[in-house]
């Protein structure tokens, strides 16, 4: 039997009411981004968004609660963003998108921040085992810039260090999902791809809980799904943008044991129907006896939604394992 | 090629070379322009709305004397009694529907529209702007209209098949407004299009659109497309058989590191040459804008470059705007001197 779990990912939409406020205390433009250093009365406005977003997962009886990331800035680059070797410079466009983020500029060593760390915690003190949603190593090496570790590989190694390093201080979770749009946007080369291989591994084997490689705005390449088969991780699919080539691989060279499919859309108002999510999910369990989770989600974060929209989709993922969990 | 151009030289030019000045369109609005408007959006009464409305006609009628002013040979009315460039198209578009704003990025928000049915034209769009506008005006009158890929981009599609179907649709009713301006007496329209060179194919989607836009138009109408934040490589040359008479870019902002995009085959429109930072309050000195100025001329010969700002000025104090603008048509006035006297080599 399919174990069938709800999720969604990444970051979300402020909500609305908390947004007069901090432009209050922040003021606008520049100094009203991120820095990693806000005051405590900018925290508390963070801190009780964070409560009322946490609510609201719970009042869609999603299963996997997240953080939200209402601190993060864009939905990517922020951990490296509030690191003290890295200079925020200048917009640019995520993934020919119309979202946008501050170009990363590593200029020393990625030691361990912990700022993600201290967001689970806060979250833990509000529901027991979060999901912690982070970006991949090899995501975070294509959007940021080196100008500290020299090379390409150095500085791909550095970053999975970088990621092991954050999410071994986070406090006990229930998944670890490690976001990689550039996985299907650039796929990496076989050296590249070895690297990240191995800093997966790594990060697999000092973490105890389960960890899914989650990509978007694509699909994987065959050579990196067989690989991370190999390496038993759960694997993350966008069903929104990709179906048949999603299908493919799942049929034709297996199924990870926990699966997490993107089904709806976080970059549009439409809202899934009950049978558009169920075609879906069941086309997926027909692929493969090796699927035991099925993680329903949204395809990328939800914050690129209004909040009416957002809630309502919370509202589908949620409903849909409460009237489907059973298969 | 048509001559679209000389309808615009003023009588009185100074000089025999003439070289278009104008601008790209938005223009820091009165801070008592954004009060009007406050006020009317907490009271929503008939009282404050004609307030509001009696504001942004007179800011049109200030910012088209700045324009005068500063010399500029084609004018707008830095788009006052607008928006945001979706937003107040998709007001009048029926099949549009507004559910909230979206994150962008940091505390970048967008009242992003949803398209929820088929489009259709609604009410006119800028037939009662441009009237008022005509009023007021001297100069002759440039108007701007966000492009069918952009406001595409830019909306969420719940009903449309993609992209490109909800694109097509779109440039037919920009096409019925481009007419219903044209039969006001409009002569300069210029489509503006930034969600363009995003992404490597999109230039298909826009020339399509653009068969669309133009068609039916008279001849001496002249259409501009104004593309800015994009990767020039990915549509140049491809743009050059797009059915427009001038392309209008942003080069200052970066430096004229893309000029050489535009050097490897002969540009064959007209081009509408950045040469105002619209992202810096530095003021350009005259000097430094005849040198970018000069730059232009590698591409294009004087009878076809247009020297405008990279983009809209709205960003600026209304201060350095106005003198921006008027650093600019002096250095062009003077690089215009130096064409008469021979004292700069024409390319071509
Ligand atoms: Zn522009």
């Amino acid at each position: 039997m399919v174990q069938i779990m709800s999720s969604s990912l990444g970051m979300y939409p402020l909500p609305d009411w908390t947004k007069d406020e901090l432009s209050k205390l922040k003021g606008h433009q520049r100094d009203g981004l991120i820095s990693g250093n806000e005051n405590a009365l900018i925290n508390s406005v963070y801190d009780s968004a964070r409560e009322f977003i946490i609510g609201e997962q719970q009042n869609a009886e999603i299963d996997i609660i997240i953080e939200g990331q209402l601190r993060w800035d864009d939905m990517l680059a922020h951990p490296l963003i509030v690191h003290e070797s890295v200079d925020a410079r200048g917009l640019v466009r995520y993934y020919d998108n119309n979202n946008f983020y501050r170009e990363p500029v590593v200029t020393g060593e990625l030691t361990v921040s912990g700022d993600v760390a201290q967001e689970l915690e806060k979250t833990s003190e509000l529901i027991r085992f979060p999901s912690a949603i982070f970006p991949g190593p090899y995501t975070l090496s294509q959007l940021a810039t080196d100008e500290y570790y020299g090379s390409e590989t150095s500085f791909l190694e550095a970053m999975g260090e970088f990621v092991q390093g954050e999410v071994n201080a986070f406090p006990d979770i229930n998944h670890l999902i490690l976001l990689e749009p550039s996985l299907s946007f650039n796929p990496p080369s076989t050296e590249h791809k070895e690297i990240f291989l191995k800093s997966i591994e790594e990060i697999k084997n000092t973490l105890k809980e389960e960890i899914v490689i989650q990509t978007y705005w694509g699909t994987f390449d065959r050579e990196v799904y067989s690989d991370l088969l190999e390496l038993d991780v759960g694997i993350g699919f966008d069903f929104v943008t990709e179906v048949e080539s999603n299908l493919a691989l799942l049929n034709e060279l297996g199924s990870p044991k926990t699966a997490s499919i993107g089904v709806v859309n976080g970059q549009n108002t439409n809202v899934e129907s009950f049978g558009e999510v169920k075609e879906i999910v069941d086309r997926v369990i027909e692929t493969g006896a090796d699927i035991q989770n099925v993680i329903v989600n949204s395809n990328t974060g939800l914050f690129y939604l209004p909040e009416n929209k957002f809630t309502e989709k919370l509202g589908v993922l949620g409903s849909f394992v409460k009237n489907e969990g059973g298969l | 090629m048509r001559d679209t151009r000389s309808q615009f030289r003023p009588i009185d030019h100074p000089n025999d070379h003439f070289i278009l000045t104008t601008v790209v369109g938005s223009y820091p609005k009165p801070t008592w322009l954004n009060q009007a408007r406050e006020l009317y959006h907490t009271h929503s009464s008939k009282d404050s709305r004609e307030r509001y409305n009696e504001a942004k006609n007179d800011a049109s009628s200030i910012v088209i004397k700045e324009h005068e002013d500063a010399g500029l040979d084609v004018i707008v009315d830095g788009e006052m009694k607008r928006n945001e460039m979706v937003e107040y198209f998709a007001e009048r578009i029926r099949g549009y529907e507004f559910n909230g704003p979206v994150k962008v990025w940091g505390h970048n928000y967008f009242d992003k529209p949803s398209v929820v049915e088929k489009l259709s034209y609604g009410e006119p769009w800028l037939l009662e702007e441009y009237k008022y506008n005509m009023k007021i005006a001297e100069k002759p009158i440039k108007v701007p209209i966000t492009g069918p890929y952009t406001l595409s981009n830019w909306s969420f599609n719940e009903f449309y098949k993609d992209e490109v179907e909800l694109s097509y649709e779109l440039a037919e009713l920009v096409n019925k407004e481009i007419k219903n301006l044209v039969g006001s007496g409009v002569r300069y329209i210029q489509i503006d299009e930034p969600a363009l060179a995003t992404t490597p194919e999109d230039h298909k989607i826009v020339r399509d659109c653009l068969e669309r836009i133009t068609e039916g138009i008279p001849d001496n109408v002249r259409i501009g497309l104004h593309v800015c934040y994009g990767d020039y490589s990915r549509i140049f040359p491809k743009i050059l058989d797009y059915p427009v008479d001038e392309f209008d870019v942003e080069l200052a902002n970066g430096n004229y590191a893309q000029l050489d995009v535009f050097k490897k085959v002969p540009f064959t429109k007209d081009i509408g040459f950045g040469v105002i930072d619209v992202h810096d309050s530095r003021i350009e000195s005259v000097e430094e804008v005849k040198e970018r100025i000069l730059k232009g001329l590698e591409i294009v010969p004087p009878d076809r470059l247009t020297v405008s700002p990279d983009c809209g000025l709205k960003l600026l104090s209304r201060e350095v705007a106005y003198k921006k603008m008027v650093n600019m048509v002096k250095a062009t006035r003077m690089v215009e001197e130096e064409l008469d006297r021979g004292e700069i080599e024409i390319v071509e």
